[in-house]
Parts: C-alpha cells; sequence; structure tokens
C-alpha cells in the first residue's frame, strides 16, 4: 500500500477525522495529506509546525524531563492530543522512524483510543517501507 | 427565546395603542405565563417603555409583590406594596424608598430582583398614574443599567463557575492518576500524590513559564477558552501528562496510559459544559 493509500485508509476508517498530514518534522515538510475538503498548503504547514513544536519543542522536552524525573527512560513525546470544543487535533510520531508524524485533526466525537492505534500501525508501517526502500 | 420575547414586547407595545390609558393604569395584566418568557426580562422592558411618571407592581406567581415609580424609564423609588421579604435591606426606611447610586441601591435593587424572579414562572403587572412624580432624566436609576447589573451578574457567575474547570477536572481525577497540581495566578492550589512525583510537575512548572504554555495553546486555537494538551511518551513506556490552561489557571496531571480513556471522558465532559 501507498503512503497516500495509507493516510486516505485512516480517514475512510474513521469519518470523524476529517484532515491527515504525514510530514518530516525534523525538516519541518508535508510529505502527503488527505483531507475531507481542500486545504490550502499554508495550513497543511500549521499543522506540520504544531507537530513539531508538540513532539520535539521546548515543552515536549519538558515533559519527557518529568518522566524520566520519575524513573522512566528518557525517549521523549510520541504522542501529543490537543483537546479543544470544535476539534481535537491528534499528532503522532513514529517509533520506527522518529523524524515522521502523523498529523490529524478530528471531530470531537472521534473514539480516541482505537483511531491512535489505527493510525499509529499505519504510521509505523509507512516508516518501515521508508527503511525497506532505503536499503534496497 | 429571544424571537419569543420580542414578539411579547411588540404584543405588550400593540396593547397599549390599542387599548390607551386603561391599560396603562389601573388594570392587572399577564406578563409572563407558566414560565413562557423571561421574567427579569419582561420586567425590565415593562419598565423601559414607562415614560410618563408610573407607579409598577409587579407580582409573581408566589405572590410576591414589588412596587417601583417609574419615569422617564428610570427606578425613581421602591413603594409600597412590596413584600416584606424583599424589604429586608430596607428595614428601617419607611417607604416609598427614593433609590440613587450614590449609597448603593443598585446593589439592593439588584438583589431584589433576583429574589423575586428567583423560582417564579408567572409574572403580572399593574400600573398606576403617579401624578406627583418625577419625570426628571437626571434622578433615580437607569432600567437599563439595573438589568445590565443583573446581565453581567450572570455572566460573571458563568464565567467563575466555568473556571472551576481545571479544579472539578483535578479532584474528578485523583482516583485514577498518579499526581496532580493546580496553579492559580502562579500560587498552588492544589496539589497531589507522592513528593517525586509532584517534585517533577513543580520542575516542569518552574520550566513553563505561565507565558510560554499560554503562548504555545494560544498557537493552536487561540479562540478556545479551555486549552488542553496531553502529551504521551513512547507506546512501550506508561507514561501521560496533561496539561490544561484556563484564564490564569495552570493544571498538570500526571496519569498512567491504562488511565488514558477515563481521564480523557473526564476533561471532555467537564469541559463541554
Amino acid at each position: 500500500m501507498r503512503i497516500a493509500d495509507r493516510i486516505e485508509n485512516i480517514r475512510q476508517q474513521f469519518p470523524d477525522c476529517r484532515t491527515v498530514v504525514y510530514a518530516d518534522i525534523s525538516a519541518n515538510n508535508v510529505l502527503a495529506s488527505s483531507a475531507a475538503s481542500q486545504l490550502g498548503q499554508e495550513h497543511l504547514n500549521d499543522l506540520c509546525e504544531t507537530a513539531v513544536h508538540l513532539l520535539t519543542g521546548t515543552s515536549a522536552e519538558q515533559v519527557a524531563r518529568v518522566w524520566s524525573d520519575t524513573g522512566s527512560v528518557r525517549r521523549g513525546v510520541y504522542q501529543a492530543i490537543i483537546i479543544e470544543l470544535p476539534e481535537i487535533g491528534i499528532f503522532l510520531r513514529s517509533v520506527s522512524n522518529p523524524t515522521d508524524a502523523l498529523c490529524c485533526v478530528c471531530a470531537p466525537s472521534i473514539n480516541v483510543a482505537p483511531f491512535v492505534t489505527n493510525a499509529r500501525e499505519h504510521l509505523e508501517a509507512i516508516g518501515q517501507m521508508a527503511e525497506s526502500d532505503c536499503k534496497a | 427565546m429571544k424571537i419569543a420575547s420580542d414578539i411579547c414586547a411588540l404584543h405588550r407595545s400593540l396593547e397599549k395603542l390599542l387599548h390607551g390609558p386603561a391599560v396603562m393604569s389601573g388594570s392587572k395584566r399577564t406578563l409572563v405565563q407558566a414560565g413562557d418568557a423571561d421574567i427579569l426580562e419582561a420586567m425590565r422592558v415593562e419598565l423601559f417603555e414607562t415614560q410618563f411618571p408610573r407607579l409598577v407592581t409587579f407580582r409573581n406567581n408566589r405572590g410576591t409583590e414589588l412596587t417601583v415609580e417609574v419615569a422617564s424609564s428610570r427606578l425613581i423609588a421602591v413603594c409600597h406594596p412590596t413584600s416584606n421579604e424583599l424589604l429586608k435591606d430596607y428595614q428601617e426606611i419607611a417607604l416609598p424608598k427614593r433609590v440613587s447610586t450614590t449609597d448603593g441601591d443598585m446593589t439592593l435593587l439588584r438583589n431584589g430582583l433576583t429574589l423575586f424572579a428567583s423560582g417564579a414562572t408567572g409574572l403580572t403587572v399593574e400600573t398606576r398614574w403617579q401624578e406627583c412624580g418625577s419625570s426628571a432624566f437626571d434622578v433615580g436609576l437607569s432600567t437599563d443599567e439595573v438589568f445590565l447589573m443583573q446581565s453581567s451578574s450572570s455572566a460573571q457567575q458563568s464565567t467563575e463557575a466555568s473556571d472551576d474547570v481545571l479544579r472539578d477536572f483535578l479532584d474528578s481525577s485523583q482516583g485514577i492518576s498518579s499526581a496532580g497540581l493546580l496553579l492559580s495566578e502562579g500560587r498552588v492550589e492544589l496539589e497531589y500524590g507522592s513528593d517525586a512525583m509532584l517534585s517533577a510537575l513543580k520542575a516542569l512548572i518552574q520550566a513553563e513559564n505561565d507565558e510560554r504554555v499560554h503562548s504555545q495553546f494560544a498557537d493552536a486555537n487561540q479562540s478556545a477558552a479551555c486549552q488542553c494538551v496531553i502529551y504521551s511518551g513512547h507506546p512501550d513506556d506508561d507514561n501521560s501528562v496533561i496539561c490544561m490552561s484556563k484564564s490564569n489557571e495552570l493544571g498538570f496531571v500526571y496519569f498512567g496510559n491504562d488511565a488514558f480513556e477515563a481521564v480523557l471522558d473526564i476533561w471532555q465532559s467537564l469541559s463541554a459544559q
């Protein structure tokens, strides 16, 4: 399955998900997107920037420090969810390829836990695809 | 609701035009029946529309009476008949009691109106000519001001209620989270959890000064009143921190991922109110 198909698949499986952006957060770059309505590049870039900020920014570092101070291995933030009344933003960082991220904008009615599980499976599969492409 | 009250106001104006002074003086009219309109709004409209000097007696469905002298849309005095329960602040004063902005009468009137309207579902009004009343524009209290105070008081109460979202959230999540901290204007208002966890959260707060947290959340959505970010670690780990912001309050709760859905449910139910 191609990257575009995978992110399209996430939206198809969860109709409450309006937008999915696949991004390289090390380069602050949008690589692919799928949205219920046509979105401008500026909007997609904003989503990518929010992902960079939430997953690797100063706040993420401070939160990761809290975890290490309480005995966990310090591995950083891999998921950030912004909850607001009109929408929920879900930002996932790949475990297999930590520079990759998914930025998802969903309706408040989204069932968060199953959505996160599903989106992460696709994200990790994309990371493994990229890894095998590099090896080939 | 607004349309219904507009229609009621229009109906009353037409009634006055059609029936003239007979309606405007001496006869009793029903303004609100079985909760079909807002009691205070009906009173405000009635008083606002009164230009010539009148004694206006409101009666609610519980038999409580409030009589005010009105002219030029201004409340001049509280008069007889007015129920004793509304007069407790005027006990030492014989009616009629002229009202002004200088001695806290706005507050007394506001409290009286709140008491009068509280739980009432019906309202009648009786209007009498007040020959010796004053129609000067600079005496008494502006009807709109008195009732605006009422509105702003309600708005303030709802803000205060929503400001408790963070505290309510921390209270509700105590049983399922490891540690929590609530800061109001930089002061710790509530904390629970082990010393190690609290120490880590306090370190987070020190590092994350208010300005940075607020600007980060503001970037996410400037229009949101309650803002909240849940950070989670590596999927193999078991850590999440929820960071919340509202007005001058910040809340942080540390929890295990097994409580993720429960924490999310609590936040969504509280913040949606």
